[in-house]
């Protein structure tokens, strides 16, 4: 059939079939429209709210998720334990630490270094580098937010590898790059300075000097390395400790501060070092206090200059001859303000066991001295840390009735907050 | 077809107090459209006096006779109804309404076959369900919707709507929710298996002769 024969049979059909199409009643159909118009109304009323609420739920939802998952702080693990911000970090001499944050970014805590996780944030963390170097790899992400704060610099990275060293008895700072690049804020460098892969940042702040160098491929150790100490074991207090703190006692029994090789005390050896110190001359120090000997050199000092040894010993990251100084500083000079700041130096240097001996020493010996409010925290940190949590609420109870507003309150709050684990 | 003397432009309905009358609503559908989404009674009468005519059209000559024809438009009307408030084009109400139709037809069709289908008896063994009279339906007419009972609905609708209506493949495309090509594919196989069958009826003949 042709296509004209063919639209001739569809033209008589759609003549046929509209002369054939009857009239509709249109009055019925209008109100049977308009009954059910009126029928629908509420329903629509109500689907129209029901939409509202729901959209409203699903909103919320999504907010809760957004937060949950988007916003939620990230988290690390130190020694494949999962740790708190704010809680104090430590190596000795011979070993480093490493963090594992959630989101992928690693921070090693270099020999001889101290410093703290300060804030953890959902796209980063702050972290304070207290003395000594730390290096990381930052996991780029889209606005990631890591700041290091090292002394009064701060470097902000959003995805790197990088090292930063800070020497508090210098003021020196370093920072080396070598993935992506960072921006370092503080004295000396101008509003901010950028550090790209392959260079290297060193800032002197007593001369103001800041050197912008290209480094080697690897990084070097951007502060001297620490002498590697024997493996170190916390040493008694003067006094025993309080059982008003409801500190447990010390894993390890120390023993008594041990004196190799005894040597007449040399008063003018004594005076050159710290003479050496004094001028800022900290090498030259160490080295006089070597060539003399330690032992010799520590019974030799009174109780000021063992606080200054150990200062000196710190910045050097010998953590050994730190705590020599400080326990020698306790027994031979006990009930004295010094032997007082010594507990609580010892209390910085110590795993958190023998950590929160140390500062319930010295709440129990200086209650009222310049240092209780730091103890009270740190006690609480330390004993939370150890697993003590039932000490650590009550430690923190005490703080907060003396020390209600203080930067040490809201650890507080958060451990008398949180459940037994 | 003239309806005015079944109730156009008369009362939409008795209210308290009196009773309702559309108000003129010019030729602006949009102005339609925002008065039944308000919740205008007379808005509603109005769009429905205006487009029923079109919608009964297609409805029969895709249905022809059927006991169902009147609640297959009520059922258009109703699903437009409910859908305005999605309608984002009012400028667009008449092909809108034409869609919601064919998409009404296609699944009472579709239902209807099931039942068939159900029963285990062939189509075409079971006659189309109690209609009313077509007396005044030509032969050939009572021929075409035999025939078109013999369909697939896709290809009987689109056989009518590009046929019968006058549609432009692109607007029956619009209409049927489909592609064009899709909709040409099934226009090509209702057509061919339409004249195949109608070659085989005595009733449709003078068509076909004259069509020779």
């Amino acid at each position: 059939m042709s296509t004209r024969d063919q639209e001739r049979v569809w033209t008589e059909w759609a003549r046929a079939a509209h002369e054939a199409t009857p009239p509709i009643d249109v009055a019925r159909g209008r109100q049977r429209l308009l009954e059910v118009q009126r029928a629908l109304a509420p329903r629509v009323r109500a689907r129209a709210r029901r939409r509202v609420w729901m959209a409203a739920a699903a909103f919320a939802a999504l907010l809760a998720i957004v937060r949950l998952v988007w916003l939620r702080p990230i988290t690390f693990e130190c020694g494949g334990v999962r740790a708190e911000a704010g809680a104090w970090l430590a190596t000795d001499g011979a070993s480093e630490l490493p963090l594992r944050f959630s989101e992928g970014t690693v921070v090693v805590l270099a020999a001889g270094s101290r410093g703290r996780v300060d804030e953890l944030r959902a796209r980063g963390a702050r972290m304070v580098l207290e003395r000594g170097t730390l290096q990381a790899h930052v996991t780029h992400r889209l606005r990631s937010d890591w700041r290091f704060v090292a002394g009064p610099f701060e470097v902000a990275v959003t995805g790197t590898s990088l090292e930063v060293g800070w020497d508090p008895v210098r003021e020196r700072f370093s920072t080396a790059v070598t993935e992506g690049a960072v921006k370092v804020m503080g004295p000396s460098v101008g509003s901010e300075v950028t550090v790209r892969a392959g260079e290297r940042c060193d800032v002197d702040v007593r001369t103001h000097a800041m050197q912008l160098t290209r480094s080697s491929p690897s990084l070097s150790p951007l502060l001297p390395p620490s002498p590697s100490p024997p493996p170190l074991e916390p040493v008694p207090p003067a006094s025993a400790p309080p059982a008003s703190h409801e500190v447990p006692p010390l894993p390890v029994k120390p023993g008594p501060l041990k004196h190799a090789h005894p040597r007449a005390p040399s008063v003018a050896s004594s005076a050159r070092w710290t003479r050496l110190e004094e001028q800022g001359r900290y090498d030259e120090a160490l080295a006089a206090i070597e060539a003399n000997g330690v032992d010799a050199t520590i019974a030799a000092a009174n109780d000021d200059e063992l606080l200054r040894l150990s200062r000196l010993a710190r910045a050097a990251g010998n953590v050994l001859l730190e705590q020599r100084a400080l326990l020698a500083c306790r027994a031979r000079f006990p009930h004295t303000a010094n032997a007082g700041i010594a507990a609580f130096e010892l209390g910085r240097t110590a795993a958190p066991a023998a950590a929160a001996r140390w500062f319930a020493v010295y709440l129990e010996e200086r209650p009222d001295g310049p240092l209780a409010e730091q103890a009270s925290g740190r006690l609480v940190e330390a004993l939370e840390l150890t697993g003590l949590h039932a000490n650590a609420v009550a430690a923190a109870q005490r703080l907060l009735a003396r020390f209600p507003n203080g930067p040490y309150a809201s650890t507080a709050r958060r451990v008398i907050g949180s459940p037994a684990k | 077809m003239d309806s005015s003397h079944h109730g156009r432009g008369a009362a939409a309905g008795p209210t308290r107090g009196g009773e309702l009358r559309a108000l003129p609503f010019e030729d602006d559908d949009a102005a339609l459209v925002d008065g039944v989404r308000a919740g205008r009674v007379d808005a509603l009468a109005a769009l429905y006096d205006r487009h029923v005519d079109a919608i009964h059209g297609v409805v029969f000559r895709v249905l022809g006779p059927d006991r169902d024809h009147d609640d297959v438009v009520q059922d258009v009307f109703v699903r437009a109804l409910e859908s305005l408030p999605r309608l984002r084009d009012p400028s667009v109400l008449r092909s809108w309404l034409v869609g919601i139709a064919v998409m009404t037809i296609r699944i009472y069709l579709q239902r209807r076959r099931r039942q068939r289908w159900l029963r285990f008896l062939p189509s075409h063994e079971l006659p189309e369900p109690a209609a009313p009279s077509d007396d005044a339906a030509s032969d050939e007419l009572k021929e075409v919707w035999s025939i078109l009972a013999e369909l697939p609905p896709d290809e009987r609708i689109a056989l009518v709507l590009c046929r019968v209506e006058g549609l432009a493949l692109d607007a029956a495309a619009a209409a049927c929710a489909m592609s064009v090509a899709t909709l040409r594919r099934r226009l090509a196989r209702g057509e061919a298996k339409f004249l195949a069958r109608a070659a085989r009826r005595p009733g449709l003949s003078r068509w076909l002769e004259g069509a020779r």
